[in-house]
């Protein structure tokens, strides 16, 4: 056999060897995405409950006031937190992140900005941008529980309510579907623009009999209503984008993984068609030397 | 008869979501009954056990802080920390965490009033819990 085909055959081995890591990868992302899409449409209703409420204390008690509501105008930072994997191969996952947040900083390149991880490919991204990186969460993205995100609320809130940030801004990626998911940006902080989207949320009260006519009771009152439900409210978003970033992370990685191990045996096939024909000219070659040897003997022997 | 459409979501799932007759629950002012036609109110839940009553059918729910939201047509809405059906709760699970909470509450005693605090809700919830699982358990030996 020549060294060609040695060239090759090795080939196959590496490339079968690499097959099996995605295959495997594809499945684990498979099962972990089963978790986390269901986690994420699970969630979507109190977050789109919790929107409602706060909007009916909005409109129902127009004079109460919170921190949370109001904007910090002599502020100059902007704090972004932006959801992203841990680790890699998972298509265009992350630098679509990525680069919906560098797009962000462009846009705004006279402020200053802090930056809230989560994930350590965001950091690792934008650090060498001109950002400050406060924090950076990782291992959030495995299996993701409430009280994941209560330090990162807690810098947050904290941040806001001294007055540091003029805005809040959350960089996840919407899930849709299997197939698509959607880098977004969304102002959390102030809570002045109620109708950007987070997931499926939509702003429509049920409250209302549609002329504003009814009257809401609130108990013990509005004030203290507002007070425990916005943070609350600050924390449901912030896990439901957790959420949905994690679905997307793992729908991306099992599509990626799909495409590479589907590459691969393209690519598995193509080099055993090679080898195999390098393998039957070898053949050939060695026949037609034997009877050229026989030819060359009987002709000797005449 | 009018019935109330009734749904309550904590953040990790919905936990019910159906009509009922009546729902009793207890607010940080006190404990409240919603029937039908309530007016629409925003009120402050405390931890304690949740009623809701269908037909002849009682059934109850630990809840957790959080709030309830009487809206127009009869719809009400609980958005809970956590909530838990009587069936879902198992009585040993919850001494041990009964237990576990007020162990924590004795050692934060000298924690700071954070800490405390945080132990104390901790033990109200953990108390609750405990308080629904009883009588759901009870409840199930005297059918039986």
């Amino acid at each position: 056999m020549s060294a060609n085909a040695k060239v090759v055959k090795r080939r196959i081995k590496s490339i079968a060897n690499t097959m099996k890591i995605t295959k495997a990868m594809e499945l684990v992302a498979a099962s972990k995405m089963r978790r986390a899409t269901s986690a994420a449409t699970d969630t979507r209703p109190f977050a789109k409950l919790s929107w409602q409420t706060i909007t009916s204390v909005g409109i129902y008690a127009p004079n109460v006031s919170h921190p949370l509501l109001q904007s910090n105008d002599e502020a100059e930072k902007i704090l972004l937190v932006l959801f992203t994997s841990d680790r890699g191969l998972a298509g265009g996952y992350n630098s679509n992140m990525v680069k919906k947040s560098i797009e962000l900083l462009r846009e705004n390149k006279e402020t200053p900005f802090d930056l809230i991880s989560v994930g350590k490919k965001g950091d690792m991204a934008l650090s060498k941008k001109k950002v400050n990186v406060i924090a950076t969460f990782e291992g959030l993205t495995n299996k993701p529980v409430f009280g994941d995100i209560l330090p990162i609320s807690k810098l947050i809130l904290d941040g806001y309510m001294n007055g540091e940030y003029k805005k809040v801004v959350l960089g996840y990626t919407d899930y849709i579907s299997g197939l698509e998911q959607k880098p977004r940006l969304l102002e959390l902080l102030p809570f002045s623009t109620p109708d950007k989207k987070l997931g499926n949320v939509d702003k429509t009260t049920n409250g209302t009999n549609g002329n504003g006519k009814t009257e809401y009771t609130f108990e013990p009152n509005a004030q203290e209503v507002l007070n425990r439900t916005l943070p609350r409210l600050i924390e449901t978003m912030l896990y439901q984008a957790l959420l949905e970033s994690t679905a997307s992370e793992h729908s991306a990685r099992m599509m990626a993984m799909r495409n590479a191990s589907d590459a691969a045996n393209e690519m598995l096939e193509e080099l055993k068609f090679t080898y195999n024909r390098i393998r039957q000219a070898g053949i050939t070659q060695e026949i037609a030397e034997i009877s050229t040897g026989k030819a060359a003997l009987e002709s000797m022997n005449n | 008869m009018q019935k109330i459409n009734l749904k309550i979501v904590t953040p990790e799932r919905t936990v019910f979501e159906d009509s009922v007759d009546s729902i009793s629950v207890m607010t940080e002012i006190g404990e409240i009954t919603i029937l039908p036609n309530h007016a629409p109110l925003v009120s402050l839940l405390r931890s304690g056990e949740m009623r809701l009553k269908d037909g002849g059918n009682e059934s109850l729910l630990a809840v957790s802080t959080g709030l309830i939201e009487v809206r127009n047509e009869n719809s009400v809405v609980v958005l809970a920390d956590s909530a838990e059906r009587s069936e879902e709760l198992t009585l040993e699970e919850i001494e041990k965490a009964k237990d576990l909470a007020e162990k924590r509450l004795q050692e934060a005693r000298n924690q700071g009033d954070v800490v405390y605090a945080d132990a104390l809700v901790h033990l109200e919830r953990e108390l609750a819990r405990y308080k629904v699982a009883r009588k759901g358990k009870y409840r199930d030996v005297g059918k039986q």
